[in-house]
Protein backbone atom coordinates (compact mmCIF):
# COMPACT_ATOMS: atom_id res chain seq x y z
CA UNK A 1 0.00 0.00 0.00
CA UNK A 2 1.47 3.27 -1.08
CA UNK A 3 -0.27 6.18 0.55
CA UNK A 4 1.20 8.80 -1.74
CA UNK A 5 0.20 6.85 -4.81
CA UNK A 6 -3.32 6.30 -3.57
CA UNK A 7 -3.64 9.97 -2.69
CA UNK A 8 -2.47 11.06 -6.13
CA UNK A 9 -4.87 8.61 -7.72
CA UNK A 10 -7.79 9.72 -5.60
CA UNK A 11 -7.19 13.40 -6.19
CA UNK A 12 -6.17 13.37 -9.80
CA UNK A 13 -5.34 10.40 -11.98
CA UNK A 14 -8.24 8.24 -10.78
CA UNK A 15 -10.45 11.03 -9.54
CA UNK A 16 -13.88 9.47 -8.95
CA UNK A 17 -15.83 12.27 -10.62
CA UNK A 18 -13.55 13.66 -13.30
CA UNK A 19 -11.81 10.48 -14.45
CA UNK A 20 -13.95 7.54 -13.35
CA UNK A 21 -17.04 9.67 -13.92
CA UNK A 22 -18.97 8.36 -10.94
CA UNK A 23 -21.26 10.22 -8.57
CA UNK A 24 -21.91 12.96 -11.09
CA UNK A 25 -25.55 13.56 -10.19
CA UNK A 26 -24.81 14.65 -6.66
CA UNK A 27 -21.82 16.67 -7.83
CA UNK A 28 -23.94 18.74 -10.18
CA UNK A 29 -26.87 19.11 -7.84
CA UNK A 30 -25.12 20.08 -4.64
CA UNK A 31 -22.39 22.47 -5.74
CA UNK A 32 -24.26 25.75 -5.49
CA UNK A 33 -22.50 27.01 -2.40
CA UNK A 34 -19.28 26.29 -0.57
CA UNK A 35 -20.93 24.98 2.58
CA UNK A 36 -23.02 22.52 0.59
CA UNK A 37 -19.99 21.28 -1.30
CA UNK A 38 -17.84 20.88 1.80
CA UNK A 39 -20.60 19.29 3.86
CA UNK A 40 -21.45 16.75 1.20
CA UNK A 41 -17.80 16.00 0.45
CA UNK A 42 -16.97 15.34 4.09
CA UNK A 43 -20.08 13.19 4.59
CA UNK A 44 -19.32 11.06 1.53
CA UNK A 45 -15.66 10.69 2.58
CA UNK A 46 -16.66 9.43 6.02
CA UNK A 47 -19.19 6.98 4.64
CA UNK A 48 -16.80 5.84 1.93
CA UNK A 49 -14.05 5.12 4.47
CA UNK A 50 -16.41 3.34 6.87
CA UNK A 51 -18.07 1.22 4.23
CA UNK A 52 -14.72 0.31 2.66
CA UNK A 53 -13.44 -0.79 6.08
CA UNK A 54 -16.43 -2.97 6.81
CA UNK A 55 -16.70 -4.47 3.37
CA UNK A 56 -13.00 -5.27 3.46
CA UNK A 57 -13.45 -6.92 6.88
CA UNK A 58 -16.31 -8.98 5.49
CA UNK A 59 -14.77 -9.71 2.12
CA UNK A 60 -13.96 -13.33 2.91
CA UNK A 61 -17.42 -13.95 4.34
CA UNK A 62 -19.63 -12.41 1.67
CA UNK A 63 -20.31 -14.97 -1.05
CA UNK A 64 -19.81 -13.74 -4.55
CA UNK A 65 -23.41 -14.25 -5.68
CA UNK A 66 -24.96 -11.91 -3.12
CA UNK A 67 -22.18 -9.37 -2.85
CA UNK A 68 -24.10 -6.46 -4.35
CA UNK A 69 -27.03 -7.00 -2.01
CA UNK A 70 -24.65 -7.21 0.94
CA UNK A 71 -22.78 -4.04 -0.07
CA UNK A 72 -26.02 -2.11 -0.45
CA UNK A 73 -27.19 -3.19 3.02
CA UNK A 74 -23.92 -2.06 4.60
CA UNK A 75 -23.83 1.23 2.68
CA UNK A 76 -27.49 2.03 3.34
CA UNK A 77 -26.97 1.27 7.01
CA UNK A 78 -24.04 3.65 7.32
CA UNK A 79 -25.74 6.41 5.36
CA UNK A 80 -28.80 6.23 7.58
CA UNK A 81 -26.63 6.37 10.69
CA UNK A 82 -24.74 9.41 9.40
CA UNK A 83 -28.06 11.02 8.46
CA UNK A 84 -29.47 10.53 11.96
CA UNK A 85 -26.28 11.75 13.63
CA UNK A 86 -26.21 14.85 11.43
CA UNK A 87 -29.84 15.63 12.19
CA UNK A 88 -29.19 15.30 15.89
CA UNK A 89 -25.86 17.09 16.27
CA UNK A 90 -25.33 19.26 13.17
CA UNK A 91 -28.81 20.42 12.17
CA UNK A 92 -27.70 23.24 9.88
CA UNK A 93 -25.67 20.99 7.66
CA UNK A 94 -28.41 18.37 7.72
CA UNK A 95 -30.89 20.99 6.53
CA UNK A 96 -28.83 22.30 3.63
CA UNK A 97 -27.91 18.84 2.44
CA UNK A 98 -31.53 17.77 2.88
CA UNK A 99 -32.48 14.96 0.58
CA UNK A 100 -28.94 14.44 -0.70
CA UNK A 101 -27.77 12.54 2.35
CA UNK A 102 -30.10 9.58 1.77
CA UNK A 103 -29.12 9.78 -1.89
CA UNK A 104 -25.53 8.91 -0.95
CA UNK A 105 -26.78 5.31 -0.76
CA UNK A 106 -26.96 5.21 -4.54
CA UNK A 107 -23.85 7.31 -5.04
CA UNK A 108 -21.98 5.16 -7.51
CA UNK A 109 -18.61 6.00 -6.04
CA UNK A 110 -19.28 4.03 -2.87
CA UNK A 111 -20.55 0.92 -4.59
CA UNK A 112 -17.80 1.13 -7.20
CA UNK A 113 -15.00 1.36 -4.63
CA UNK A 114 -16.53 -1.47 -2.64
CA UNK A 115 -16.56 -3.65 -5.71
CA UNK A 116 -13.26 -2.54 -7.23
CA UNK A 117 -11.12 -2.19 -4.15
CA UNK A 118 -12.51 -3.02 -0.72
CA UNK A 119 -13.69 -6.48 -1.69
CA UNK A 120 -10.20 -7.39 -2.88
CA UNK A 121 -7.86 -5.69 -0.44
CA UNK A 122 -7.04 -5.65 3.24
CA UNK A 123 -8.64 -3.29 5.69
CA UNK A 124 -6.00 -0.59 6.00
CA UNK A 125 -5.48 -0.07 2.25
CA UNK A 126 -9.24 -0.07 1.82
CA UNK A 127 -9.67 2.58 4.46
CA UNK A 128 -6.96 4.69 2.84
CA UNK A 129 -8.58 4.19 -0.54
CA UNK A 130 -11.90 5.35 0.85
CA UNK A 131 -10.35 8.48 2.31
CA UNK A 132 -8.34 9.32 -0.82
CA UNK A 133 -11.26 8.81 -3.18
CA UNK A 134 -13.44 10.80 -0.82
CA UNK A 135 -10.88 13.61 -0.81
CA UNK A 136 -10.85 13.57 -4.61
CA UNK A 137 -14.63 13.86 -4.62
CA UNK A 138 -14.53 16.68 -2.07
CA UNK A 139 -11.90 18.49 -4.11
CA UNK A 140 -14.13 18.43 -7.17
CA UNK A 141 -17.13 19.57 -5.13
CA UNK A 142 -15.22 22.48 -3.62
CA UNK A 143 -13.78 23.61 -6.97
CA UNK A 144 -17.18 23.43 -8.64
CA UNK A 145 -18.93 25.17 -5.75
CA UNK A 146 -16.45 28.02 -5.79
CA UNK A 147 -16.71 28.47 -9.58
CA UNK A 148 -20.49 28.26 -9.76
CA UNK A 149 -21.05 30.42 -6.73
CA UNK A 150 -18.59 33.08 -7.81
CA UNK A 151 -19.68 33.38 -11.42
CA UNK A 152 -23.32 32.68 -10.69
CA UNK A 153 -24.10 34.86 -7.71
CA UNK A 154 -20.96 36.85 -7.08
CA UNK A 155 -20.10 35.54 -3.62
CA UNK A 156 -17.36 33.38 -2.19
CA UNK A 157 -17.78 31.07 0.73
CA UNK A 158 -21.52 31.16 1.06
CA UNK A 159 -22.65 29.34 4.18
CA UNK A 160 -19.16 29.26 5.64
CA UNK A 161 -17.64 32.73 5.65
CA UNK A 162 -19.02 36.03 6.78
CA UNK A 163 -21.63 34.50 9.04
CA UNK A 164 -23.22 32.47 6.28
CA UNK A 165 -23.49 35.24 3.75
CA UNK A 166 -20.16 34.75 2.03
CA UNK A 167 -17.85 37.48 0.83
CA UNK A 168 -19.55 39.41 -1.92
CA UNK A 169 -17.19 39.98 -4.82
CA UNK A 170 -19.54 41.64 -7.23
CA UNK A 171 -23.22 42.56 -7.10
CA UNK A 172 -25.63 39.74 -7.59
CA UNK A 173 -27.27 41.22 -10.66
CA UNK A 174 -24.02 40.82 -12.60
CA UNK A 175 -23.90 37.10 -11.98
CA UNK A 176 -24.78 34.47 -14.57
CA UNK A 177 -27.63 32.98 -12.59
CA UNK A 178 -27.81 30.08 -15.01
CA UNK A 179 -24.67 28.69 -13.38
CA UNK A 180 -26.40 27.98 -10.08
CA UNK A 181 -29.15 26.11 -11.88
CA UNK A 182 -28.76 22.48 -13.05
CA UNK A 183 -27.66 23.72 -16.50
CA UNK A 184 -24.67 25.36 -14.91
CA UNK A 185 -23.83 22.13 -13.11
CA UNK A 186 -23.58 20.24 -16.39
CA UNK A 187 -21.55 22.98 -18.04
CA UNK A 188 -19.08 23.40 -15.19
CA UNK A 189 -18.58 19.67 -14.77
CA UNK A 190 -18.07 19.25 -18.50
CA UNK A 191 -15.42 21.93 -18.59
CA UNK A 192 -13.63 20.46 -15.56
CA UNK A 193 -13.58 16.98 -17.11
CA UNK A 194 -12.20 18.45 -20.33
CA UNK A 195 -9.42 20.22 -18.40
CA UNK A 196 -8.40 17.05 -16.56
CA UNK A 197 -8.47 15.02 -19.79
CA UNK A 198 -6.23 17.59 -21.42
CA UNK A 199 -3.82 17.47 -18.47
CA UNK A 200 -3.69 13.68 -18.61
CA UNK A 201 -3.17 13.66 -22.38
CA UNK A 202 -0.33 16.12 -22.04
CA UNK A 203 1.44 14.13 -19.32
CA UNK A 204 0.92 10.91 -21.29
CA UNK A 205 2.50 12.47 -24.38
CA UNK A 206 5.39 13.80 -22.31
CA UNK A 207 5.86 10.39 -20.70
CA UNK A 208 5.69 8.66 -24.08
CA UNK A 209 8.53 10.79 -25.39
CA UNK B 1 -47.86 -22.42 -43.04
CA UNK B 2 -44.14 -23.03 -43.15
CA UNK B 3 -43.30 -20.05 -40.89
CA UNK B 4 -45.69 -21.39 -38.25
CA UNK B 5 -43.76 -24.63 -38.13
CA UNK B 6 -40.44 -22.75 -37.88
CA UNK B 7 -41.82 -20.69 -35.02
CA UNK B 8 -42.91 -23.80 -33.13
CA UNK B 9 -39.51 -25.40 -33.60
CA UNK B 10 -37.76 -22.28 -32.35
CA UNK B 11 -39.93 -22.29 -29.23
CA UNK B 12 -39.06 -25.91 -28.44
CA UNK B 13 -35.36 -25.21 -28.94
CA UNK B 14 -35.59 -22.18 -26.62
CA UNK B 15 -37.25 -24.13 -23.81
CA UNK B 16 -34.69 -26.90 -24.15
CA UNK B 17 -31.86 -24.39 -23.82
CA UNK B 18 -33.46 -22.81 -20.78
CA UNK B 19 -33.75 -26.19 -19.10
CA UNK B 20 -30.07 -26.81 -19.70
CA UNK B 21 -29.19 -23.43 -18.24
CA UNK B 22 -31.28 -24.06 -15.13
CA UNK B 23 -29.56 -27.38 -14.61
CA UNK B 24 -26.14 -25.69 -14.73
CA UNK B 25 -27.18 -22.98 -12.29
CA UNK B 26 -28.48 -25.52 -9.81
CA UNK B 27 -27.31 -24.45 -6.37
CA UNK B 28 -26.69 -27.18 -3.89
CA UNK B 29 -28.34 -26.87 -0.53
CA UNK B 30 -25.38 -26.02 1.70
CA UNK B 31 -24.35 -23.17 -0.58
CA UNK B 32 -27.86 -21.75 -0.65
CA UNK B 33 -28.03 -21.93 3.12
CA UNK B 34 -24.69 -20.16 3.37
CA UNK B 35 -25.93 -17.39 1.07
CA UNK B 36 -29.08 -16.92 3.08
CA UNK B 37 -27.44 -17.01 6.49
CA UNK B 38 -24.69 -14.58 5.52
CA UNK B 39 -27.05 -12.04 4.07
CA UNK B 40 -29.36 -12.44 7.05
CA UNK B 41 -26.46 -11.99 9.43
CA UNK B 42 -25.25 -8.81 7.73
CA UNK B 43 -28.77 -7.41 7.67
CA UNK B 44 -29.42 -8.21 11.33
CA UNK B 45 -26.17 -6.61 12.51
CA UNK B 46 -26.81 -3.50 10.40
CA UNK B 47 -30.35 -3.27 11.73
CA UNK B 48 -29.10 -3.59 15.31
CA UNK B 49 -26.57 -0.82 14.85
CA UNK B 50 -29.19 1.36 13.22
CA UNK B 51 -31.55 0.70 16.09
CA UNK B 52 -28.93 1.83 18.57
CA UNK B 53 -28.12 5.03 16.69
CA UNK B 54 -31.81 5.77 16.26
CA UNK B 55 -32.44 5.21 19.96
CA UNK B 56 -29.66 7.66 20.79
CA UNK B 57 -30.62 10.36 18.34
CA UNK B 58 -34.42 10.25 18.16
CA UNK B 59 -35.05 12.20 21.37
CA UNK B 60 -32.49 14.82 20.39
CA UNK B 61 -34.00 15.26 16.95
CA UNK B 62 -37.50 15.47 18.35
CA UNK B 63 -36.45 18.02 20.95
CA UNK B 64 -34.70 20.22 18.41
CA UNK B 65 -37.73 20.09 16.11
CA UNK B 66 -39.99 21.01 18.98
CA UNK B 67 -37.77 23.93 19.92
CA UNK B 68 -37.62 25.14 16.34
CA UNK B 69 -41.39 25.07 16.04
CA UNK B 70 -41.90 26.84 19.33
CA UNK B 71 -39.39 29.53 18.39
CA UNK B 72 -41.31 30.01 15.15
CA UNK B 73 -44.57 30.28 17.07
CA UNK B 74 -43.12 32.90 19.36
CA UNK B 75 -41.96 34.82 16.34
CA UNK B 76 -45.29 34.89 14.50
CA UNK B 77 -47.49 35.49 17.52
CA UNK B 78 -45.75 36.03 20.85
CA UNK B 79 -47.56 34.56 23.81
CA UNK B 80 -46.99 33.01 27.22
CA UNK B 81 -48.15 29.59 26.17
CA UNK B 82 -49.69 27.67 23.35
CA UNK B 83 -52.43 25.17 23.85
CA UNK B 84 -53.00 22.59 21.22
CA UNK B 85 -56.51 22.34 19.84
CA UNK B 86 -58.35 19.50 18.18
CA UNK B 87 -60.93 19.11 15.50
CA UNK B 88 -59.41 21.32 12.82
CA UNK B 89 -59.76 20.45 9.13
CA UNK B 90 -56.72 18.66 7.78
CA UNK B 91 -57.40 18.49 4.04
CA UNK B 92 -55.37 21.53 3.16
CA UNK B 93 -52.18 20.46 4.92
CA UNK B 94 -52.77 21.87 8.38
CA UNK B 95 -50.90 19.72 10.88
CA UNK B 96 -51.62 21.51 14.12
CA UNK B 97 -53.62 24.35 15.56
CA UNK B 98 -52.89 25.97 18.89
CA UNK B 99 -54.42 28.69 20.96
CA UNK B 100 -51.99 31.41 21.93
CA UNK B 101 -52.62 32.47 25.51
CA UNK B 102 -51.17 35.46 27.33
CA UNK B 103 -52.17 36.49 30.82
CA UNK B 104 -54.92 33.89 30.81
CA UNK B 105 -56.56 35.25 27.67
CA UNK B 106 -56.58 34.00 24.12
CA UNK B 107 -54.72 36.46 21.95
CA UNK B 108 -54.87 34.49 18.75
CA UNK B 109 -54.06 31.21 17.09
CA UNK B 110 -50.96 29.57 15.73
CA UNK B 111 -51.11 27.05 12.94
CA UNK B 112 -48.58 24.60 11.54
CA UNK B 113 -49.13 23.94 7.84
CA UNK B 114 -47.35 22.02 5.14
CA UNK B 115 -47.60 23.15 1.54
CA UNK B 116 -45.85 22.47 -1.75
CA UNK B 117 -43.17 24.80 -2.96
CA UNK B 118 -40.92 24.49 -5.97
CA UNK B 119 -38.47 22.02 -4.49
CA UNK B 120 -40.91 20.00 -2.47
CA UNK B 121 -42.77 20.24 0.79
CA UNK B 122 -42.29 23.17 3.08
CA UNK B 123 -43.63 23.59 6.57
CA UNK B 124 -44.85 26.93 7.83
CA UNK B 125 -46.01 28.38 11.09
CA UNK B 126 -48.72 31.01 10.69
CA UNK B 127 -50.05 33.31 13.39
CA UNK B 128 -53.67 34.45 13.15
CA UNK B 129 -55.23 37.07 15.36
CA UNK B 130 -58.78 37.26 16.69
CA UNK B 131 -59.95 39.07 13.57
CA UNK B 132 -58.74 36.22 11.42
CA UNK B 133 -55.86 38.27 10.08
CA UNK B 134 -52.29 37.09 9.69
CA UNK B 135 -49.90 38.21 12.41
CA UNK B 136 -46.82 36.55 11.04
CA UNK B 137 -45.45 33.78 8.84
CA UNK B 138 -42.37 31.70 9.47
CA UNK B 139 -40.97 29.01 7.20
CA UNK B 140 -39.53 26.23 9.34
CA UNK B 141 -38.34 23.77 6.72
CA UNK B 142 -38.16 23.97 2.96
CA UNK B 143 -36.27 22.71 -0.06
CA UNK B 144 -36.41 25.79 -2.26
CA UNK B 145 -33.62 26.70 -4.64
CA UNK B 146 -30.93 28.90 -3.19
CA UNK B 147 -31.09 32.53 -4.37
CA UNK B 148 -34.36 31.90 -6.18
CA UNK B 149 -37.00 30.33 -3.98
CA UNK B 150 -35.08 31.35 -0.89
CA UNK B 151 -35.82 34.95 -1.81
CA UNK B 152 -39.33 34.18 -0.60
CA UNK B 153 -38.98 31.59 2.12
CA UNK B 154 -35.85 32.93 3.78
CA UNK B 155 -36.72 36.60 3.55
CA UNK B 156 -38.53 37.92 6.59
CA UNK B 157 -39.25 41.07 4.64
CA UNK B 158 -41.22 39.14 2.03
CA UNK B 159 -42.98 36.94 4.58
CA UNK B 160 -43.99 40.03 6.55
CA UNK B 161 -46.01 41.15 3.55
CA UNK B 162 -48.61 38.62 4.63
CA UNK B 163 -49.23 40.40 7.90
CA UNK B 164 -52.71 41.90 8.12
CA UNK B 165 -54.11 39.94 5.21
CA UNK B 166 -57.08 37.66 5.56
CA UNK B 167 -58.53 34.79 3.59
CA UNK B 168 -58.66 34.42 0.60
CA UNK B 169 -55.20 35.70 -0.25
CA UNK B 170 -54.72 35.95 -3.99
CA UNK B 171 -51.34 35.97 -5.66
CA UNK B 172 -50.68 38.64 -8.29
CA UNK B 173 -54.37 39.41 -8.68
CA UNK B 174 -57.23 41.10 -6.91
CA UNK B 175 -57.25 44.17 -4.77
CA UNK B 176 -57.86 43.24 -1.17
CA UNK B 177 -55.66 40.54 0.35
CA UNK B 178 -53.29 40.61 -2.57
CA UNK B 179 -49.82 39.16 -2.34
CA UNK B 180 -47.38 40.01 -5.08
CA UNK B 181 -45.13 37.07 -5.86
CA UNK B 182 -41.37 37.61 -5.94
CA UNK B 183 -40.47 37.72 -9.61
CA UNK B 184 -38.79 34.51 -10.73
CA UNK B 185 -40.02 32.67 -7.65
CA UNK B 186 -43.71 32.27 -8.37
CA UNK B 187 -43.95 28.65 -7.29
CA UNK B 188 -42.35 29.36 -3.96
CA UNK B 189 -44.54 32.43 -3.48
CA UNK B 190 -47.68 30.47 -4.28
CA UNK B 191 -46.57 27.69 -1.96
CA UNK B 192 -46.32 30.06 0.97
CA UNK B 193 -49.62 31.77 0.04
CA UNK B 194 -51.37 28.41 -0.15
CA UNK B 195 -50.09 27.51 3.28
CA UNK B 196 -51.22 30.81 4.76
CA UNK B 197 -54.66 30.47 3.21
CA UNK B 198 -54.98 26.95 4.59
CA UNK B 199 -54.07 28.22 8.03
CA UNK B 200 -56.63 31.04 7.86
CA UNK B 201 -59.33 28.67 6.69
CA UNK B 202 -58.53 26.16 9.41
CA UNK B 203 -58.71 28.80 12.12
CA UNK B 204 -61.98 30.15 10.74
CA UNK B 205 -63.46 26.68 10.54
CA UNK B 206 -62.48 25.66 14.05
CA UNK B 207 -63.12 28.75 16.08
CA UNK B 208 -66.84 29.56 16.01
CA UNK B 209 -66.41 33.14 17.14
CA UNK B 210 -64.20 33.88 14.18
CA UNK B 211 -66.66 32.37 11.75
CA UNK B 212 -69.19 35.07 12.48
CA UNK B 213 -66.48 37.72 12.38
CA UNK B 214 -65.57 36.54 8.88
CA UNK B 215 -69.13 36.65 7.68
CA UNK B 216 -69.50 40.10 9.14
Amino acid sequence: MNFKKQLKEGLLTQNPVLVQQLGMCSTMAITTSLSNGLGMGVSVTIILALSNIFISLLRKIIPDKIRIAAYVVVIAGFVTMVDLLLQAYLQDIAESLGVFIPLIVVNCIILARAEAFASKNRVLPSAVDGICQGLGYTLVLVVMSVIREFLGSGTFGSGVLNGGEGIRIFPESYGAQMLVLPVGGFLTLGVLIAVVQWMQDRSARKGGK
Amino acid sequence: MKWKKEKAEAAVEKSRRAEGKAAKLQLDKPYTIRLTVTLLGITVVTALLLGIVNYMTAPIIEESNRRKTEAAMQQVLAADSYQSMEGFPTEEGVTSLSEAISNGETVGYVCEVTSSGFGGEMSLVVGVDLNCRVTGVSVVTHSETKNIGTKVVESQEVLDRFVGLTSPITVNSGEENRFDAVSGATFSSRGVADGVNAALDAVAATVPVLQSAEEG
